[in-house]
């Protein structure tokens, strides 16, 4: 399983107001708004507590197939800008994070390998495409027999020659940012 | 307040996070706020937050779990409004 979750931080400023009564209690457990709160950045805190429960999120739906939407339920340790973990269920993932000015990312992997590509572009299409040429280069198959489908949940799946293939993929679009990552 | 009433008024609060129209125009019981409306999932907390403040209620956390779609929305309006 994988989950990866990406944030434009300039749309994510347009988007959503952090600092709306109610906002950061409904998704942040207490000590997570300390966190937040007391960090130097707190909206760039705030998108990179988010990314990381999104992705870890992301991960756990594909392990139990069952979508919930309850944010502090999943809960976040910051060790710095780069490393923390988020507890689920009495499991814990270790998530890896790259903060840049104009974009957060965050990546949890059960598998020690992976690859995982960000790019530009705000087209859907761009993404698949450029997922299913980094998979088939990645796995020496032609791009023309992949194909990459959701499935009733919304979990990407990738298939050749409509046979499923076993790969956890995780795909993620904001903004003009996207980022997707795929197990080997 | 019937079920119409309350989905009209669940459309006007979700409408200014849609990010897919025809879905929206569309819109039924069915309809999931993520997959079919894409909602960003960040804002489908400030559709929470906003329906707290149009019916004057609480969502607490558990009911919140469930509120990926129209339908799961109503309901849990519906008992929250009969419980006040």
């Amino acid at each position: 399983m994988i989950g990866n979750d990406i944030i434009d931080l300039q749309l994510a400023a347009h988007q959503s107001d952090w600092q709306r009564r109610g906002f950061l209690e409904k998704i942040f457990t207490k000590s997570e708004q300390e966190i937040i709160l007391n960090s130097r950045n707190p909206f760039q805190t705030v998108w990179l507590l988010w990314s990381m429960k999104e992705s870890v999120y992301k991960a756990f739906v594909q392990q139990h197939f069952r979508r919930f939407f309850n944010p502090k339920k999943l809960r976040c340790r910051l060790f710095d800008v780069n490393r923390g973990t988020v507890r689920i269920n009495g499991i814990e993932y270790s998530t890896r994070s790259q903060v840049d000015n104009k974009f957060i990312h965050t990546i949890v992997s059960a598998d020690a390998f992976f690859l995982l590509r960000i790019g530009n572009s705000n087209r859907q299409e761009d993404v698949y495409q450029s997922l299913l040429l980094a998979f088939s280069k990645h796995c020496g198959f032609q791009q023309t027999d992949l194909q990459l489908k959701k499935n009733a949940i919304g979990i990407p799946k990738i298939y050749k020659d409509n046979i499923l293939l076993k790969n956890s993929v995780s795909i993620s679009h904001h903004g003009n940012y996207w980022a997707f990552a795929f197990t080997n | 307040m019937t079920n119409i009433d309350l989905i009209a008024s669940l459309k006007k609060i979700v409408k200014p996070y849609i990010q897919n129209e025809v879905a929206f125009e569309n819109l039924t019981e069915e309809t999931d706020f993520i997959n079919d409306l894409k909602i960003n999932s960040a804002n489908l907390v400030d559709v929470v937050l906003d329906v707290e403040d149009e019916f004057d209620i609480e969502i607490d956390n558990e009911s919140m779990e469930k509120m990926l779609n129209v339908k799961a929305a109503i309901e849990i309006i519906s008992t929250k409004l009969n419980s006040k």
